[in-house]
Formats: C-alpha cells, sequence, structure tokens
C-alpha cells in the first residue's frame, strides 16, 4: 500500500517536473531569444532609416522620375519620323504635339488631288508612325488642298 | 488505511486537472513562442540582408558622385529657375532661333511620380514648373531647340508642341522658311524624399543603382548662370 502512495507522489513530481521544465525551457531558449532578436531588428532598422538611407532613397526615386522622363516622347525624333513621310508637293502648315490626349496632328497642304491621295497613302503605310488618321479635308481660298491627320503616340 | 486507498485516484485526479489547467498550455505557449522567435529570426534575416544591400548601395553612391550630383541637377530640390531662364537662353540662341515670349505658366504640385506608381508609398512628391517659350526661326532652328531640350540637364517634360509657318501680309502662302514654335514643358524639381518612419524602402531590395537614365545621356552643354557684380543707387534706372 506504501507502493501507492510512492506512485501517487511519483505521478504529482513529474506533472510539475514537466511543467517546470516547459516554462524554463520556454523562457530561455524563446522568450528571451525573442527579445534579442527583436532588439537585433530594431537596431538593424535604424541603419535603414539614417541620414545615408535617407539619401539613397531619394537618389533612387529621383532615378526612376528619371527613367520616366527619358521615356516620354521626344518631339525633335517625331518631326525626324514625319520628314521622310512628305511628298514632293506636300508642305506642312502646322505640326502639333499634345501629351495629355498623346497624339501629334498634322496639318498641311498640297498642290493636287493625285498628291493629295500619295501623301494620305504615305501616313497610313508607315511603319513608323501607326495608326494615322484623316481628321480633316478641304479647299483653301487659292485653290491647295488641304489636310489634317493624327497620329497617335505610343510613349508616355 | 482508508485514506491511503484515496491518495492514488485523487493524486491522478490532480495530476489530470494540474495536467489541463497548466501544462497543456504551458506547451501551448512553448510551440507559438517556437513559432514566433522563428518568424522573427526571419524578420531579421531579411533586415540583414537589406542592411548588407544598403552598404553595397552606399559604397556604390560613394564611387559615383559625379552621377549623384547629375541626377540632383536632373530633378532638383528648388525650383531653380535661373537655370531654367539660363538654359533654355543658351539653347534658344545656340540653335539660331529668336525667343518670342517666355513664360511660367503654373507651378504644380504632383503626388506621384508616375501613373503606375499611384498606389504605391514611395513617390517622389514632383512638383514641375510649367513654362512656355515661343520661337521663330527656321525648320533647322526650331528642330534644334527641341534636340536641345530633350537633352538638357535639367528633366523636363513636354506637355505641348506646336510649330506653324507664318503667313506674311504680302504672300497668301505660308512660308515654310519662317517658323513659330511654341511649346510647354514641365521642368520637374522635388524636394528630399524620407523615409516614413517603421517603413523599409524597396530600394534596399537591391544591391545596385541603375543609372542609365543619367548616365547613357548625352546631356546638352550649358553654360552656368555667371553671378555679376551687383548694386546700384538707384535701382529703377535701367
Amino acid at each position: 500500500m506504501d507502493n501507492v502512495v510512492l506512485y501517487a507522489v511519483f505521478l504529482l513530481l513529474v506533472i510539475f517536473a514537466a511543467y517546470g521544465g516547459i516554462m524554463t525551457y520556454t523562457e530561455y531558449a524563446y522568450t528571451r531569444e525573442i527579445v534579442k532578436t527583436k532588439e537585433a531588428i530594431r537596431s538593424q532598422e535604424s541603419k535603414l532609416s539614417s541620414e545615408e538611407a535617407n539619401k539613397i532613397y531619394d537618389l533612387s526615386l529621383r532615378l526612376n522620375e528619371a527613367s520616366t522622363i527619358e521615356r516620354t516622347v521626344k518631339m525633335n525624333e517625331m518631326l525626324s519620323n514625319v520628314e521622310p513621310l512628305i511628298v514632293g508637293g506636300s508642305w506642312l502648315t502646322s505640326f502639333g504635339y499634345d501629351r495629355e490626349n498623346n497624339f501629334i496632328t498634322l496639318k498641311g497642304a498640297v498642290n493636287s488631288l493625285d498628291i493629295l491621295a500619295k501623301q494620305l497613302y504615305n501616313f497610313r503605310t508607315s511603319s513608323v508612325l501607326l495608326g494615322s488618321k484623316v481628321e480633316s479635308l478641304g479647299v483653301d481660298t487659292n485653290g491647295k488642298h488641304m489636310f489634317g491627320v493624327q497620329i497617335p503616340v505610343s510613349a508616355q | 488505511m482508508r485514506l491511503k486507498l484515496f491518495v492514488f485516484p485523487s493524486a491522478i485526479i490532480v495530476s489530470i486537472a494540474f495536467l489541463i489547467a497548466y501544462v497543456i498550455p504551458a506547451y501551448r505557449e512553448m510551440k507559438e513562442k517556437s513559432a514566433l522567435l522563428l518568424e522573427e529570426q526571419k524578420k531579421l534575416e531579411n533586415i540583414n540582408e537589406k542592411v548588407n544591400n544598403f552598404s553595397a548601395l552606399s559604397a556604390s553612391v560613394s564611387s559615383n558622385m559625379s552621377l549623384m550630383n547629375g541626377v540632383l541637377e536632373y530633378i532638383p530640390v528648388s525650383r531653380s529657375e535661373d537655370d531654367i531662364v539660363n538654359m533654355i537662353g543658351n539653347i534658344v540662341s545656340g540653335s539660331g532661333a529668336s525667343i518670342v515670349d517666355l513664360q511660367i505658366i503654373s507651378d504644380s504640385n504632383k503626388k506621384t511620380s508616375s501613373g503606375k506608381k499611384e498606389m504605391s508609398v514611395e513617390n517622389l512628391k514632383r512638383q514641375s514648373l510649367n513654362i512656355n517659350v515661343k520661337v521663330v526661326g527656321s525648320y533647322d532652328n526650331t528642330k534644334a531647340v527641341l534636340t536641345k531640350l530633350s537633352h538638357l540637364s535639367r528633366g523636363n517634360m513636354v506637355q505641348s508642341a506646336i510649330i506653324e509657318s507664318q503667313t506674311s501680309a504680302q504672300q497668301q502662302t505660308p512660308n515654310g522658311n519662317v517658323l513659330v514654335l511654341n511649346v510647354t514643358t514641365d521642368f520637374l524639381y522635388a524636394p528630399l524624399a524620407k523615409i516614413q518612419s517603421g517603413q523599409i524602402a524597396k530600394v534596399f531590395s537591391q544591391r545596385s543603382l541603375d543609372f542609365s537614365p543619367i548616365a547613357n545621356r548625352s546631356l546638352e552643354v550649358v553654360t552656368p548662370v555667371i553671378p555679376e557684380q551687383s548694386g546700384k543707387t538707384n535701382p529703377f534706372i535701367p
């Protein structure tokens, strides 16, 4: 019967010991390690918000912006693209670009209808300026044939 | 003797109760803390990598000071209207055209650096000075103005431009040799950006900066503003 008491005490001791063991292990192996790791994170994070870090951050944003600007339409390049398309007997009276609507508008005049047709054909079949659309046609007081063409611009 | 009979069952009941009330929650807490530690360690590993990247970026910037200054010149922190006026004067005269008008249209504040990035917190507080320039010259002159404008060392985005031939009183047809260029462009500037507290900037996920938008440009050489000795007893005399 004494053994029964011993087993009972032993059982209780094992349970208490298990509890104590878990608590101690949690404290040393995890709780304190978590605190140390969090401190290390904070310390490293402070490096990433230092003055030098701000300088690099600002620089990177400016470079992103510069890259956006670089991708915008260059008017001189657009003019160079239009130049080879103008046929003899045809001339431009106006060249316009509007970034908001992102298209260029060409207005011009020609001496005769056959030249006008050739000019419009050149715009329509151009491999550089795609999607041209004839916006207006007419004849001015001097008998010149006038045209207006809109060309969408793909760049930003 | 009777008491001893109750000891073992009582011990079992107490043990089970203790197990349920203390040991199992303690074990669960241990598991949770173990998972939390793992998470924190991953976070630390990630931050360590970012700190290493930051060191590499810092070294790269220190060895590219001229490029860094170029970036700050391209998108300065202030409006610097004197630079803009000087640059426009330089490119117009250098192109053989004549300036007819120069106006500040507006000074706009734009929240984001580009439409695509509107959702991101990381944006330059971009501002722009909208300038309108009107010049007269030949086709080559006006084209040269536009070429030089696109190669300026100061970032600008052409908003609109129109080249028109002039019709003189004597001639009924437009004169293609005298053109009027009316260009409106945004000269950009932005105050220094600061990392928001608690935020880790995306730039620290990379080990180098792409300087190509500045480094690969063939910049238009502009004579800088030369300060003159100033002072007048009557500032109203021309």
